[in-house]
């Protein structure tokens, strides 16, 4: 009969792993569960990163946006006070002009040749005035462009890195600067801001920031509706008593620009904003506009509010105003 | 030769993991705590800076400050926001706040600049 020395002794010389597994194999427990938290670990520290990076780049892009829209709308107020400086220049020459054409009319019923003479130099040496004064006027209304050309320039190339897309401009008239010429269709009108000038006059970029490249297209468009860049900036021009400034400006969309061909609109005019401003809602009411839409009796508003909420996802940074652009 | 009961290796993962889970947890915990903590100095710098944005659009201030708390809050954990105060220097906007929790007191401070 073996003893129990003798089986303990053999086994462990003949089976030494029988050994091992009997005793399990637990050594390395603890780095087995750290080696499982690391990923927990390093995943919470991945979306910090993210986050600090999503909230530093954007930003950066926004004070980079803001910039430039701001020094764009400096250039164009400068514009717009060179243009308003030559007014006085153009009633004159315009006043100047009626007055001897009248006068060429009763010279040409007197049938005095000399005076006729005379008046039609005249007149010729107004007109050469007038056509120089509407080149300069014409001049400075195109430099207005070149100042938001410029400004979105220089954002594209300072935002390169970030590879921003759908950048956007936005402005409501054929020329950034809101004015309107007086007489209408005359040569060197009067320049005079239109009505609700600080509105038209917003100028917005707008750009969508790179991570939501990263995302299918089926979650993106569910998130993230077309037609509304997810940021923007804007900046515009007020008159504070008599002085012209540049100042931040709240989003303004022009109907046209986005319900054009889809929806047929006797009007449409609504406000969405954080409840913030009661004031500017009340102004929408007494928009031009607005009365007309009343008025042709067909305000669709249930239409557009439709439209609207499904072409936009509600901001509630901006103010988000949408009229019937003159 | 008999077996010795006492040299015996079972229960030496539990008593292993008894001394250092509660320490690999606690870090774990603290380095969730730092993160936290972290993301939220983050947004709060970030959302102060968009009330001055707000603020120089000509939004009312009460308007900027109402927005800025919720904004702050729906990720604040803990502490309250205290000593809010807005105001213009010349070309900038200057707003600063105090975040309170317990025995911390952190300040934030941002200066927006406005070219008129």
């Amino acid at each position: 009969m073996e003893s129990a020395f003798q089986t303990d002794t053999l086994n462990s010389l003949l089976k030494p792993e029988r050994r091992d597994q009997k005793s399990g194999s637990k050594n390395g427990f603890i780095i087995t569960l750290l080696l499982i938290s690391l990923p927990l670990f390093l995943s919470c520290l991945m979306v910090f990163i993210s986050l600090f990076f999503c909230i530093r780049n954007h930003d950066f892009v926004q004070s980079i946006c803001l910039k430039q829209t701001l020094q764009a709308q400096i250039q164009i107020k400068k514009a717009l006070q060179k243009l308003l400086h030559l007014n006085p220049l153009a009633d004159q020459l315009r006043h100047t002009q009626k007055y001897w054409e009248q006068l060429y009319r009763e010279a040409l019923k007197s049938g005095e040749l000399t005076t006729i003479a005379i008046l039609r130099a005249k007149i010729e040496a107004i007109k050469r005035k007038r056509k120089f004064l509407d080149k300069k006027q014409k001049n400075i209304l195109k430099s207005t462009t070149y100042h938001i050309e410029s400004a979105m320039t220089v954002f594209k190339e300072k935002t390169r890195r970030f590879h921003s897309s759908y950048i956007r401009k936005n402005h409501h008239r054929p020329l950034p600067l809101a004015v309107i010429g007086r007489p209408l269709g005359d040569i060197a009108p009067s320049y005079y801001p239109v009505s609700y000038f600080s509105r038209h006059q917003t100028f917005s970029i707008s750009w969508k920031m790179p991570l939501y490249h990263f995302l299918p297209k089926w979650l993106e468009r569910a998130f993230f509706r077309p037609g509304l860049s997810l940021y923007s900036c804007s900046a515009t021009i007020k008159k504070r008593g008599l002085k012209w400034k540049a100042t931040l400006a709240s989003l303004f969309i022009p109907i046209g620009a986005h319900f054009s061909g889809t929806v047929k609109l006797k009007a449409a005019l609504m406000t969405f904003h954080p409840p913030s401003s009661p004031t500017f809602k009340s102004e929408i009411f007494k928009h031009d506009s607005y009365k007309q839409a009343v008025a042709k009796g067909g305000l669709l508003f249930k239409q557009a509010q439709k439209v609207f909420r499904d072409g936009y996802r509600k901001d509630t940074s901006a103010n988000i105003f949408l009229f019937k652009p003159a | 030769m008999t077996k010795n009961r006492y040299n015996t290796r079972s229960g030496q993962v539990i008593v292993e993991a008894l001394v250092l889970l509660p320490l690999v947890c606690s870090c774990f915990i603290l380095c969730l705590l730092f993160f936290q903590l972290h993301a939220q100095h983050l947004w709060m710098d970030h959302q102060l800076y968009q009330s001055l944005i707000c603020l120089a659009k000509g939004e009312q201030k009460k308007n900027c400050e109402i927005q800025m708390r919720k904004k702050i809050k729906a990720f604040l954990w803990m502490g309250k926001l205290k000593k809010i105060r807005f105001y213009k220097e010349g070309q900038k906007w200057k707003g600063m706040f105090t975040w309170e929790a317990a025995f911390w007191k952190v300040p934030f401070k941002q200066t927006l600049l406005i070219h008129y």
